[in-house]
């Protein structure tokens, strides 16, 4: 063991003194990140970008003066550049629309909105509390179903979805207003709504938490069944992970190519004819390998969020997620090194071979719209556990929720570990 | 006297069964304190045995033993007893030359006050003190090899493996590096040395084994090995660049009392009983086939007539 660690120790000098390595390794994946944030969030001139016309379906399923407030927003002149609103029947058919990736996003507005946002006990025609009147705020949900390919459009859709509850809220809560009246006020006709969005921010940070209660709260749903809370750039959320974990498995294979590399110098034959055992020496190659790709994914996931701004979520949960990660990618690395003959094979194919994984696993376009046979196919790969776990804590999720990816990555680095070993023993059996 | 190797028809065939058989039973014992020479042209299966007898590769058959350790069954013994100079430069060049040697002698089971001791001692030794701290690959070819050999004496061993070590460098270097070799045996070294240059066998050497076609196919001491050629001279010729060195060659074999010729590149090398009388027909022989020569060197019996009379070829051929 004592050996095996002169070797990592050795090992690791080595490669973080490689300073062109270290570049790649570390400043390509938020280079990429940023172009990737400027080719698919709208600073590129994507089709699925644009600022006007955004498709927008909206299914109101309540029958009061609410629910029509907000779908005549959407309907509205004044947004009609903004937006290309269609009016569907049933939740079903908005869902299917944004499915098929017409629809950068579905408003849905629940049953009973207007009732329930106006409990009983609440003077709707006075716009005030009647004395002794019994009745609690009860909260509803306006679900915002989002399509990933639209990620700015889709944004802007849940911004003026969340103005409009704000509105709604600030005015009931504090009592002053029946709805006749918030109509008739302004607030809640589509400028008023794009005033509101401008300064939502700034009023958000004032009121914190002992500002009012909200009673409407938006409900964000992603295609591919992702929900979340967050204000986070979803571009700068997806790609960052996405690129780190890719670069992860790039510098795993820098590992992989220093067995090769002491293979074609000669220090591999000159150690194995010292009196250390071969699996002290591959050993201490693999904690180098495990260390290093955990200090890089620890550089990457820091500096992203120092950087962007971008919260990965639970402490905790990302690093148990990060520690089974660089561990299956280390034995990924060390399973290559079984199988290749050359660091030549290592340029080709084993390259080949990550940036197949990188792409099915969704690390240059999302999973979401992939065919589901290609999405189990992504499911071999240590990438995507990797990334759906990132992206679950990113948008909330805890511990608990990232035990399959945990448990699977585990698996993998077990397995892949095995099949390293077994590659070695064959190569050492000369 | 007292073998510290004892080789044993020694067998290795790459990718057997149909793969290059590299070394074809070789036997011979090495003694405690000698200097003992494998003696080939390139190819001859010299690194071949170095690497079985080291450990680095297992023999398809045969056995030997180191300091009474079998390299099949207890290689982890063998390499304790063992210091090993690669033909390449096996170092890491971006470390310096004395992080290079702390870490050869940890994995030489070194370590503490008495490791950093011997590593400033070591580099004392080849010369390398004044750039202890320098990355190895700011050294020149030369620099190199003396630390590369550092390695290889690090740990003290008992029986110290040299595979070519003098192959690519500079003459002061390799003079250097000879040296060295004598210094160490001196003091107690055992060392097996494997050259295909017949002047570094010949200075070091006390015993040799000349193989060809992984295949001992003479051992013994210089003199014993001369007189397997009786009292026959060399007779070297050096001829002008791209002269035809194989014409004058065919020619050279129908000189009365020229026993074996060979010819590589722009030389010749004759074996004859009397090279003064053979010389005026030699120099005829090349005229009348336009060939210039531009030196000639006569020498007794030595071990690349040796080689010339066992093969037919010269060591270099």
């Amino acid at each position: 063991m004592k050996k095996a660690l002169y070797v990592a120790w050795k090992d690791t000098r080595i490669r973080l003194a490689d300073r062109g390595a270290l570049i790649f390794l570390l400043l390509t994946p938020f280079a990429l990140t940023l172009i990737m944030g400027a080719a698919f969030g709208g600073l590129g001139g994507s089709d699925n970008s644009g600022l006007g016309d955004i498709p927008v379906a909206v299914v109101n399923l309540d029958d009061g003066e609410l629910g029509q407030a907000l779908a005549d927003v959407f309907a509205s002149d004044d947004l009609g550049d903004l937006f290309d609103t269609q009016i569907k029947t049933t939740e079903a058919d908005a869902r299917s629309a944004v499915d098929e990736d017409d629809f950068a996003a579905a408003v849905i507005i629940p049953p009973d909105f207007t009732g329930t946002i106006m409990p009983a006990g609440f003077d709707i025609s006075q716009g005030m509390v009647l004395p002794g009147g019994d009745f609690e705020f009860e909260t509803m949900n306006i679900t915002v179903y989002t399509n990933p390919t639209w990620p700015i459009s889709a944004n802007i859709v849940r911004a003026v979805a969340e103005a409009f509850a704000w509105q709604v809220s600030s005015s009931v809560v504090g009592g002053h207003l029946s709805i006749e009246q918030l109509l008739n006020s302004g607030k809640l006709n589509p400028a008023g709504i794009m005033s509101y969005v401008q300064s939502m921010a700034e009023r958000l940070q004032e009121q914190g938490e002992s500002g009012f209660r909200q009673l409407i709260t938006l409900r964000q749903e992603s295609l591919g069944g992702q929900e979340t809370g967050s204000d986070t750039d979803w571009i700068i959320a997806y790609y960052a992970p996405s690129m780190a974990i890719m670069f992860l498995s790039f510098g795993v294979t820098f590992g992989t190519r220093t067995i090769l590399e002491e293979e074609r110098t000669g220090t591999l034959g000159r150690l194995l004819t010292t009196p250390t055992s071969a699996a002290s020496i591959l050993g201490g190659k693999l904690i180098s390998t495990f260390l290093v790709g955990l200090l890089q994914f620890g550089v990457l996931v820091g500096a992203s969020s120092a950087i962007f701004g971008l919260s990965w979520g639970q402490p905790l949960a990302v690093m148990l997620l990060s520690l089974a990660l660089v561990a299956a990618m280390t034995s990924l690395g060390m399973a290559m090194a079984g199988l290749v003959r050359s660091e030549e094979q290592v340029n080709t194919w084993g390259v080949a071979v990550l940036l197949v994984f990188s792409a099915v696993s969704g690390n240059f376009i999302p999973r979401f719209g992939f065919p589901d046979w290609l999405k189990t196919l992504g499911m071999i790969t240590p990438n995507a556990w990797a990334l759906e776990g990132f992206t679950k804590l990113g948008t909330g999720g805890a511990l608990g929720d990232v035990q399959a990816e945990i448990v699977a990555l585990a698996i993998m680095a077990v397995v892949l570990f095995a099949i390293g070993v077994i590659g070695f023993r064959r190569r050492m059996a000369v | 006297m007292n073998s510290l190797v004892k080789v044993r028809d020694l067998v290795k065939r790459y990718n057997p069964p149909n793969g290059v058989l590299a070394v074809d039973g070789v036997s011979f014992d090495i003694h405690e304190g000698e200097i003992f020479s494998l003696l080939g042209p390139n190819g001859a299966g010299k690194t071949t045995t170095i690497s079985m007898l080291s450990c680095l590769l297992k023999p398809t058959a045969g056995d030997a033993t180191v300091a009474g350790h079998s390299i099949t069954r207890r290689p982890m013994e063998v390499k304790k007893v063992i210091g090993v100079v690669p033909q390449d430069v096996a170092l890491y060049p971006t470390l310096s030359a004395r992080n290079n040697l702390l870490f050869w002698g940890r994995m030489y089971n070194m370590g503490g006050g008495a490791l950093k001791a011997r590593v400033a001692e070591i580099l004392e030794q080849v010369g390398l003190s004044e750039r202890a701290k320098s990355k190895v690959e700011t050294y020149s070819g030369g620099m190199k090899r003396r630390l590369n050999i550092a390695v290889g004496l690090l740990h003290k061993p008992r029986l110290l493996f040299m595979d070519e070590p003098t192959v690519g460098i500079d003459p002061q270097s390799r003079r250097n590096i000879l040296n060295m070799v004598k210094d160490l045996n001196r003091q107690g070294m055992t060392v097996l040395y494997t050259t295909h240059y017949m002047e570094e066998a010949q200075e070091l050497s006390d015993r040799v084994g000349i193989i060809d076609h992984g295949q001992i196919i003479a051992l013994g001491t210089q003199a014993e090995l001369t007189q397997v050629v009786g009292e026959h001279d060399s007779l070297r010729l050096h001829l002008d660049e791209g002269a035809d060195a194989e014409g004058l060659a065919a020619a050279l074999r129908n000189v009365p009392t020229v026993l074996e010729v060979s010819a590589a590149d722009s030389e010749i090398v004759l074996l004859t009983p009397e090279a003064e009388e053979v010389l005026p027909g030699v120099i005829t022989a090349a005229n009348q086939l336009g060939v210039r020569v531009r030196s000639v060197d006569i020498q007794e019996p030595n071990l690349e007539a040796v080689f010339l009379h066992l093969t037919g070829r010269a060591l270099r051929d």
